[in-house]
């Protein structure tokens, strides 16, 4: 059911991309359909960052349940993918308005650094030998480095000239018309159902593989008892 | 912050300082590495001085660089010398935090002090604002040593742990790179940007970090 | 009184020990053997708090900063810092009173002004024996402590354990039969 259901998102949004009309306003309008993928994409990886940085502070929280852990995980691992598609859609988009496909413009500069930041933190997580540390470490990392998201999404491109305004102002701040508008939150729904079925998949995986280990671990020492100390005899001996 | 506290805190800081004059690894490894940066720069920059912007950046990068040298190494040293489970055995977490904390402020403090009449001297750059300048030094240095020495902490336990901390740590310091250059290049003569803006936005970083630091330290202390 | 209920403890798949349970009451000296790789440092260090475990629990009637003395041989000192030093940063860190007479008991009191880092393997045992007993502790886990030791070490060693079990708990992780002698209780790892 829920493929079936993914399959038609998948349709609806090729449909909506087909048939949206160009927006006025944009060097080359019929390009700015991009936007469609692209907007929704940078908003909802922000989205998922912070939810992978909550339940990271749950798992330090809860006195190490691994499902918060998993929860992050799948979170910032989806929020990553959604981060690299608004980064390539956003070249796209920059070599068809501007010329050149990067330019260290402020929005540019500010989601390679976020791209960092979780390539950082995929880095840290495989750094130990003790699952236990490699979780802990990573988790604190999540809610530490989540620190820095509200000055790159909100602070920066604000204080650094650059050359997004214009189509911010076109995208989110009305400057499109009410058909256009349809259209993009229509996307933005799309890609949010699909983006958050991938972490409840991913979030399955995860806590099946963990359960599958915990299986095999009881079936691998099913035949051993409880180790216990004894009364050494010697000393028993007045 | 009760006496208790006050006492352990100093007592981490007293022995980081009595460590560091007895060994001496850290701090000129740190500053050396800092001077060795700015000369090079010098030289790549010889005979053409760059604009505000690019000196901000460049003087940030040194620093930045240095920094990750040095401070990272205070809470990775613990285990690279296997004195970690000693400090788990006796202390709490919050004055080791601290207490180490205040020696990297003091170490970047210190390779800022050097670096900066350095930098102006070899790279050929006028300060015109020294109140800005001190300011987006003082809260960049600030919010360096507190998120350097907290990823340190993280990967001291790690498999390849002086490497990972530069890999950690420098992304979650790029914004404080970039405010960093909105402050430097005002004090540098760039009318243009947003210079204590920039600096109010340093200023929330660090105490950002400063406030959930510890914290975060305290959750891995005994993993 | 220091006891675990079914602990075991793995690094990445691989287990260490499982479902290990005991408990160590004043009085009781508890002798942690085995093979080597059987994880006895490892219980120890879990019995210390110093690593959590993957299963199961671990409980103590003290605080472990201020009434646990924990010495082991992988157990390092700072190489930059005198003796006396140490005594110093273990007193105010674990917020116990000054100890003249910890060096002395060791039998290091001639190089307490001394660097650590220029101490042979049996002065920094000792050393680590006096940090362990420094404020009289409830409970004193030792990892293979004779090691290292001289004649006159493995003496101030042998009256360190019996002056402990006359007031709290002694926990010895070992397979020196001339430590067996203090145990009560033996716990064999990896059998």
């Amino acid at each position: 059911m829920t493929r079936i259901l993914i399959v038609l998102a998948a349709i609806v949004a090729t449909v909506l991309y087909a048939i949206t009309p160009p927006a006025a306003g944009f060097a080359k309008p019929e390009s700015t359909r991009i936007l469609l993928f692209h907007v929704p994409e940078e908003m909802l990886c922000g989205l998922f960052f912070l939810w992978g940085a909550i339940m990271a502070g749950r798992y330090l929280l809860s006195n190490r349940n691994v499902a918060f852990d998993h929860r992050s995980l799948a979170a910032i691992e989806v929020g990553t993918l959604l981060c690299v598609l608004a980064t390539l859609t956003g070249m796209v988009f920059a070599y068809e308005q501007w010329g050149v496909a990067w330019d260290w413009d402020p929005r540019q500069t500010t989601i390679f650094v976020q791209l960092l930041i979780y390539a950082a933190y995929f880095a840290l997580r495989t750094a130990f030998n003790a699952q236990e540390r490699a979780r802990a470490a990573a988790a604190a990392y999540a809610v530490f480095a989540f620190l820095t998201v509200p000055i790159l999404i909100w602070v920066l491109p604000r204080l650094l000239p650059g050359k997004h305004s214009g189509a911010n102002q076109a995208v989110v701040g009305g400057g499109l018309d009410n058909t256009y508008r349809i259209y993009f939150y229509s996307c933005l729904l799309i890609i949010a159902v699909v983006s958050v079925w991938c972490y409840t998949l991913r979030v399955r995986q995860t806590d099946l593989e963990a359960q599958l280990d915990d299986e095999l671990d009881t079936s691998d020492s099913a035949d051993s008892g409880v180790v216990r100390p004894v009364r050494l005899r010697d000393v028993d001996q007045p | 912050m009760n006496s208790s506290w006050v006492r352990e805190a100093s007592a981490v800081l007293r022995k980081e300082i009595a460590s560091e004059l007895r060994g001496k690894h850290g701090l000129v490894t740190s500053l050396l590495f800092a001077v060795m940066t700015v000369s090079a720069l010098g030289i790549a920059a010889a005979k053409s001085p760059p604009t505000p912007t690019l000196a901000a950046g460049m003087l940030w990068v040194a620093l930045l660089f240095a920094a990750v040298v040095g401070v990272a190494r205070t809470f990775l040293i613990e285990e690279e010398q296997g004195t970690g489970d000693l400090l788990r055995l006796w202390a709490n977490p919050s004055p080791v935090f601290w207490g180490k904390t205040f020696y990297n402020l003091a170490l970047i403090a210190l390779v800022a002090i050097v670096v900066m009449p350095l930098f102006a001297l070899f790279v050929g750059v006028q300060v015109v604002d020294f109140g800005m300048l001190f300011a987006g030094l003082g809260a960049g240095c600030a919010a360096l040593g507190v998120a350097i020495g907290f990823c340190g902490s993280l990967v001291s336990r790690s498999k390849s742990q002086a490497a990972l901390a530069g890999v950690i740590s420098i992304p979650v310091l790029l914004p404080v790179v970039l405010l960093g250059v909105g402050a430097l290049r005002v004090a540098f003569g760039d009318p243009s940007s947003l210079g204590w803006t920039s600096i109010l936005g340093l200023a929330g970083l660090a105490t950002a970090f400063a406030a959930a630091g510890p914290h975060l330290y305290a959750a891995v202390w005994k993993q | 009184m220091i006891s675990c209920e079914g602990v075991g403890k793995r690094f990445s798949r691989q287990w260490v020990f499982r479902r290990v349970s005991l408990s160590a009451e004043v009085g009781q000296c508890l002798l942690l053997t085995g093979p080597n790789g059987s994880g006895k440092s490892t219980l120890l260090k879990l019995l210390a708090g110093l690593e959590p475990p993957s299963e199961g629990s671990v409980s103590r009637e003290f605080d472990t900063r201020a009434s646990m003395g924990y010495s082991a041989t992988d157990l390092r000192l700072y190489p930059n810092l005198t003796a006396d030093e140490h005594l110093r940063f273990a007193g105010t860190m674990r917020g116990l009173p000054e100890e003249a007479s910890a060096l002395e008991r060791v039998g290091l009191c001639d190089v307490s002004g001394k660097l650590v880092g220029t101490f042979s393997t049996g002065m920094r045992a000792r050393l680590k024996l006096a940090l362990a007993l420094l404020g009289e502790p409830k409970a004193l886990l030792l990892d293979e402590p004779g090691a290292g030791l001289d004649e006159e070490g493995r003496a101030i060693l042998d009256a360190a354990v019996s002056e402990q079990k006359a007031r709290g708990i002694v926990i010895l992780a070992t397979n020196d039969p001339a430590e067996r002698r203090f145990g009560d209780f033996e716990l064999v790892l990896g059998a």
